[in-house]
């Protein structure tokens, strides 16, 4: 009995060992290769520590194309973005999850549809759309776009949160006076917190690393993002250029991680997506 | 007049919104699909259902049609059932469980767009680690990027590297947040561990399971990142939103590319709506 426990606590631990090697082992990749030497990084056989480190290039992708610039724009799109669909998306769903009403069902499932759409398919029409609109190479459009593609996600999830919390108890706090919209900031919305913190940063991290609008929609440094940037660092006269792609691709894992461990309290709580009864 | 119902009034904005940005783009392809119209002849001309036709013969269009549901089955296929392992693995206490949740959810933070070149990195002949491991236990030179079943390999491993941390964090948030008391209670009957989760576990996350399941395939239906940077649609890899790209907007065709995109709109809409009904009990 002893002997089996042990023997398969070892597998348990070599699978749980297999796991993380397998994640880390591109990310591991990713950093090392930015602080090796252009030639290094294209050795073989390839080096697996970095002979002779170097942190030339975390400073020179910051001079030789306007990477701060990029930087700043992925980062403002990921905010505008997560604002926009938190504030068209948390209403609907408290909306729908609170009264009841003819055709609630198909405004729900009418909001869903808009997540099946593939970016590819909008993307002329809007590059059209925002060029009559003068929204072209703005940050604004890009925001815009994104916080569109997550309100369908946002609003189910939160829908679901909404769902659980009883209604009694904001009823409870407007007989005490208060105004329904006082009753769902005081009650429900701190219940529904850990989801919204939860999806919000998925949310975040999806806009964050959209590239295919991007690409398409954002033409100089006013509104192009990291994801672009990096695209554009591939092939042309210098050929694959790898070490500045880790560098970029290093950094842009940065403000998400702060943001992971930021939030990570309200991840258990949060990503079931109200759906654990 | 009717006094308009408060929900409904709370989510017209947001089907406003909707509406304008993505339904109204998808009225502008089909006006689009039935012109000859590239940006760079101003002249649009009607053409009927020219471009539509021209579209369904072509081989391409049907590879990327196949690459694309092709890539959505293996993925999924592979992605789920991993995911729910490494969920259930991480779901045991044991020391140093926190810091191996954190460090599994790293790659979705991760801009795909890099994971792809990262990984293009890693399976170059004469470059890669990937190849290099090869080398030394003696496979060769791996063809990722001549041959079609190895280019697909390749896309599956990215995409899995990436996503699979997905279905993880998701079941496991649901797995750690399982009432405790029926498992108590199987343990009193003597229920062996594999008739506790099929018979508690799973019937239990299946709501979460569904959810995630339907984001992540139609995303997956979706797939492009991967095909732009490390394949660049080579080997028969290209996915219907890469032959979009290719073959409307590098060459400004808005018309034949407004007959893709109504058409892979079309599959889209039935799809999700398929999906949907199918688990509609579940997901309320």
């Amino acid at each position: 009995m002893n002997k089996s426990k042990t023997s398969s606590n070892i597998i348990y631990v070599i699978l749980v060992l297999i796991v993380l090697v397998w994640t880390l082992l591109p990310i591991y990749w990713t950093v090392t290769a930015a602080f090796k030497s252009r030639i290094e990084v294209v050795a073989w056989p390839p080096t697996f520590i970095p002979e002779k480190p170097t942190i030339n290039w975390f400073i020179e992708v910051w001079y030789d194309r306007p990477n701060p610039n990029y930087y700043a724009n992925s980062i403002l799109a990921m905010i505008g973005s997560t604002i926009i669909a938190l504030a068209l998306g948390i209403p609907a769903a408290y909306g729908c999850a609170r009264y009841t009403f003819k055709g609630r069902q198909d405004v729900l499932f009418t909001i869903l549809t808009f997540r099946f759409l593939p970016p590819a398919t909008v993307v002329m029409p809007l590059y059209l759309i925002g060029r009559t609109f003068h929204l072209i190479d703005t940050t604004l459009f890009l925001s815009i776009l994104y916080g569109g593609m997550n309100i369908p996600i946002i609003t189910w999830v939160m829908l679901s949160y909404f769902r659980e919390i009883p209604v009694e108890l904001e009823e409870s706090y407007q007989i005490d006076g208060y105004t329904r919209f006082e009753a769902f900031r005081r009650v429900t919305f701190p219940l529904a917190r850990p989801g919204m913190v939860a999806i919000s940063m998925l949310v975040m991290a999806f806009s964050f690393g959209e590239f295919l609008f991007a690409s398409i929609l954002t033409t100089s440094p006013v509104a192009k993002t990291l994801p672009v940037s990096i695209a554009e660092y591939m092939g042309g006269e210098w050929g694959y250029m790898w070490n500045q792609m880790a560098v970029l691709t290093t950094y842009g894992l940065i403000p998400l991680i702060i943001i992971f461990f930021l939030v990570r309290k309200n991840l258990v709580r949060g990503l079931t997506f109200g759906a654990v009864r | 007049m009717r006094k308009l119902n408060p929900g409904l009034l709370m989510s017209i904005p947001t089907l406003l919104f909707l509406f304008f940005w993505f339904f109204f783009p998808f009225l502008y392809n089909i006006y689009a699909s039935m012109h000859y119209w590239t940006l760079y002849n101003p002249n649009i001309q009607f053409i009927g259902a020219e471009n539509f036709i021209d579209v369904l013969s072509s081989i391409d269009f049907r590879n990327s049609a196949f690459a694309s549901f092709f890539y959505t089955i293996i993925c999924f296929a592979v992605e789920l059932p991993l995911g729910l392992g490494i969920a259930v693995l991480l779901s045991r206490e044991f020391k140093g469980v926190g810091i191996a949740r954190v460090i599994i959810a790293i790659p979705i933070l991760m801009i795909p767009i890099g994971t792809s070149i990262m990984w293009k990195l890693l399976t170059m002949p004469k470059l890669g680690l990937l190849q290099y491991f090869s080398e030394v236990l003696g496979f060769g030179v791996i063809d990722f990027y001549g041959n079609f079943w190895l280019a697909s390999l390749l896309i599956l491993l990215i995409d899995a590297w990436q996503w699979t941390p997905f279905f993880a964090i998701v079941l496991l948030a649901a797995l750690v947040s399982l009432p405790r008391e029926p498992y108590e209670a199987a343990k009193v009957d003597g229920a062996s561990p594999f008739m506790v989760f099929t018979k508690i576990t799973l019937p239990s996350i299946q709501p979460v399971m569904v959810i995630v399941s339907i984001l992540r395939v139609l995303d997956l239906l979706k797939l492009a990142d991967p095909i732009f940077v490390v394949t660049k649609g080579g080997s028969g890899t290209e996915t219907l939103s890469a032959y979009i790209w290719r073959v409307a907007f590098k060459p400004l065709d808005i018309g034949y590319g407004g007959a893709v995109a109504v058409l892979y709109w079309i599959l889209m809409f039935v799809l999700a709506n398929i999906l949907v009904r199918r688990f509609k009990s579940v997901i309320q």
